[in-house]
């Protein structure tokens, strides 16, 4: 079954021939199935079709042979989607005609698939049919026959010119290749008797008729076929017939061309502008496919943006935090404070810098530097300060009747190490310098109206002790005179101890170190011992000590920590004794060991050693035995730090005894 | 026997020292303020061996005393030993550079061993 079969599909009454046309129209159809997609094979020409299939039988064949060309055209003039091969008419005709069966076709829709020649034979065939026919059923077939013979004669047609029905058909004979006639020729021919044919009409029914005759022929051609055929119809048409037509037709196919070439341009156009609108759908689909991608990058954006802006937030909080507390921080610091940028500019201060100053308040750096003006050149300082990165303190400042004390720190990023700026504290110590003055002068009067005093009992009891013992009444008296001798040179001791802690402190006592012999003195303070120890029933030991031992010190000093030293070792200890021995066992320093068999200290107590008042007693409102001041060893220690060493305690253990230590330097 | 010269203020301290030189055989003189020990120094009759000068004193300290004695030339070998109860390195460093031979903190000696420093600084100047 043909695929375009359902146009085709005649009435069951319809005759045979009518039926073997309609296959064969339908292979012609078929056979361009390369071309065209399946479904849209009859797109162009399927209402013609579906005309055809509703006409009689010789309208029914026109129709057919008009679906024909309209589908030609529909396939040749490349509408879009509907073909998949792009193809022109001489091609697609020679196609279908090896595919279709041609000759089994009507005579007008055999047309397009002959040659040039059998075209211009079949043209002349249908051209000429109405005279044919007007002259056979007039004079007879007979007298026709004749008269065809006589004018083909006449021309120049080298073959011989047959009816077959009403059409006349040439046939060129055969073998006689020196006869055979080109194209031209043959047209030429064709048209000669053409001519005859209609003067023949002319002279016998006058030459209306012979036009009218030739007239219907055209128009019946014409109704059919397209101008390429019926131009073939008019070039071989009789000179001075159809002038009209053939100028209406000629016109028509000028229009037609025209309008072709603008239909086609149109298509150009609207191909482009498929084209264009395609490329602009994929721009459009590629822009919305962008759009999205923008849009999620600016979701993303938008999402990064709020978490950052957040984050900002919360930094700044926490920065507002941070200032709050440097603010509350500075205000509460008891000493007048500043900060100020690399720049000098003063960024924080608190009230008591603008007090410092007996002003309001503090405005600026410059404000700062003119009241410093001639007592502290505060520029240079800071900006050597940031220079160098390294803190300074200007310990007394005098400022009018103040005096201050000035700390300049530099202040550096901790995660970077930039330089952010300078803190500046100034402390008012004129109160404090006062008192020191006042205590000084106290501990000055102190001492000399104390000890005069107590002098003064400690020097009589000793003279009544050796130049009037034989005088006192009775050993009580003796007794007592020897008490009072002895309370007062513990109070001489007492008072002598505040007095050196006092100067101690205020780095008033004046070391002269020099290089000498430890090993010596260590040698004459256990002689200088020996007795005490001795009284006691106790050893007092020197252990190896190699010759050259010397450190860099005040001798007097290190007699003086020494000597409290080995007194304590001496005063605590009941049995068994006290060895002193020196060791290098520290780089550039030699150590001096003081070491005991004595009660020894517990942990909790070795903690307040070296402290200002405390002695070892394991009950604080318990005095020892050793009736001492509990300075002795806060003394020794202000003394050998002093001079670059240190008093410490090595080890001790209740019951066992102690080991103390002096670390003296080797060098200055 | 050597004749001792105390410049020194507080009566308490002035008689126990006349005490402890006068049991060990001294002679004694006393002044009670600078000025009066200067003039008793430049005083033909008294003529001491040896002084001792306080420091804290009223109308002269011992400094002034000292300064005023080691200017005079009548008077300025006359060795002089400051004795008092300033325990102050610094003292005792102006008393030994204004020209005192010794420097004595009362409370730090017992009697006798201020005797026996005196007994020593007489002898190496060459008197008993």
């Amino acid at each position: 079954m043909p695929v375009l079969g359902k146009f085709f599909s005649a009435p069951k009454d319809t005759a045979e021939d009518i039926k073997k046309i309609d296959v064969s129209v339908g292979k012609v159809f078929d056979s361009a199935r390369n071309f065209i997609n399946r479904e849209d094979l009859a797109l162009g020409c399927s209402s013609m079709l579906e005309k055809a299939n509703s006409l009689a039988d010789k309208e029914r064949e026109g129709q057919l042979v008009r679906a024909y060309f309209c589908f030609e055209e529909f396939i040749t003039e490349n509408k879009p989607l509907v073909v998949k091969q792009e193809i022109n008419k001489i091609d697609l005709r020679k196609e279908i005609s090896k595919k279709a069966p041609i000759d089994e076709l009507p005579l007008k829709l055999k047309i397009p698939f002959l040659d040039k020649r059998n075209q211009l034979l079949s043209v002349f065939g249908l051209a000429t049919n109405s005279l044919v026919k007007y002259l056979k059923s007039n004079i007879g077939e007979t007298n026709f026959n004749t008269f065809l013979r006589a004018s083909v004669a006449g021309s120049v047609l080298s073959g011989r010119v047959s009816l077959v029905g009403d059409y006349l058909v040439f046939e060129q004979i055969s073998g006689s290749s020196d006869l055979l006639i080109n194209d031209k020729e043959l047209e030429y021919s064709l048209k000669n008797l053409f001519d005859s044919l209609a003067k023949e009409v002319s002279a016998g029914f006058g030459r209306s008729m012979s036009e009218a005759l030739v007239k219907s022929s055209l128009d019946s051609f014409s109704s059919v076929l397209p101008l390429e055929f019926i131009r073939i119809f008019l070039d071989i048409a009789p000179l001075d017939f159809l002038t009209e037509e053939k100028a209406s037709i000629l016109e028509r196919g000028e229009l037609q061309k025209k309008f072709t070439e603008v239909v086609k341009e149109e298509r150009t156009r609207s191909h482009e502008a498929e084209e264009l609108s395609r490329q602009l759908q994929q721009t459009v689909s590629e822009l919305n496919a962008n759009k999205a991608a923008v849009l999620n990058l600016l979701e993303d954006i938008g999402a990064e943006k709020n978490k950052i802006e957040k984050e900002v937030q919360l930094r700044t909080e926490e920065l507002k935090n941070e200032r709050s507390v440097l603010r509350s921080t500075i205000d509460s610091l008891p000493v007048a404070c500043f900060l100020i940028s690399s720049e000098l500019v003063l960024l924080e201060n608190n009230s008591l810098l603008a007090r410092v100053f007996s002003a309001d308040k503090i405005d600026s750096f410059y404000d700062m530097e003119n009241r410093f003006n001639g007592f502290f050149s505060i520029r240079e300082r800071c900006l050597a300060v940031l220079e160098n990165l390294k803190p300074q303190v200007f310990p007394n400042i005098s400022y009018g009747n103040k005096f201050f004390k000035i700390y300049l720190q530099p202040v550096v990023s901790v995660d970077t190490g930039s330089k952010i700026g300078l803190l500046g504290i100034i402390e008012d110590i004129t109160e404090q310098k006062i008192l020191d003055r006042a205590k000084d002068e106290f501990f000055s009067i102190a001492s000399h109206e104390l000890r005069t005093p107590l002098t003064a009992i400690m020097g009589n009891t000793s003279m009544i002790m050796e130049f009037f013992e034989a005088q006192l009444p009775n050993n009580e008296v003796k007794q007592m005179v020897e008490d009072i001798h002895e309370a007062s040179t513990r109070l001489l001791k007492i008072v002598g101890d505040f007095l050196d802690v006092s100067r101690l402190e205020q780095g008033k006592i004046i070391f002269k170190s020099t290089k000498f012999d430890l090993g010596e003195v260590v040698k004459e303070l256990a002689r200088d011992f020996d007795s005490a120890a001795t009284l006691k029933g106790l050893k007092l030991e020197v252990g190896e000590i190699s010759d050259g031992v010397s450190v860099y010190a005040d001798e007097s000093k290190v007699r003086q920590i020494m000597s409290n030293l080995i007194n304590n070792a001496i005063s605590y200890t009941q049995k068994g004794g006290v060895s002193l021995y020196l060791k290098k066992d520290e780089p550039g320093f030699v150590s001096c060991y003081i070491k005991d068999t004595g009660v020894g200290i517990s942990k909790e107590n070795q903690m307040l050693l070296f402290r200002k008042f405390q002695q070892a007693q394991e009950k604080i409102l318990t005095r020892d035995a050793s009736r001492s001041t509990g300075l002795g060893l806060y003394i020794s220690k202000l003394l050998a730090t002093a001079m670059g060493g240190r008093v410490e305690l090595v080890e001790s253990e209740l019951g066992k005894g102690s080991t103390f230590r002096v670390v003296l330097p080797i060098k200055v | 026997m050597a004749k001792i010269l105390i410049i020194e203020d507080d009566p308490l301290m002035l008689r126990m020292y006349e005490r402890v030189f006068k049991l060990n055989k001294y002679e004694v003189e006393m002044a009670f303020d600078g000025e009066d020990g200067i003039k008793k120094l430049r005083s033909a009759e008294i003529k001491p061996d040896i002084v001792l000068l306080d420091i804290m004193m009223p109308k002269m300290s011992g400094f002034d005393a000292l300064k005023i004695i080691k200017a005079d030339d009548s008077i300025k070998d006359i060795p002089v030993i400051i004795l008092t109860n300033l325990a102050g390195k610094d003292e005792a460093e102006k008393g030994l550079k204004l020209g005192a031979i010794s420097y004595l903190v009362k409370s730090e000696h017992e009697p006798k061993e201020i005797i026996s420093i005196i007994k020593e600084n007489l002898e190496k100047a060459g008197k008993k």
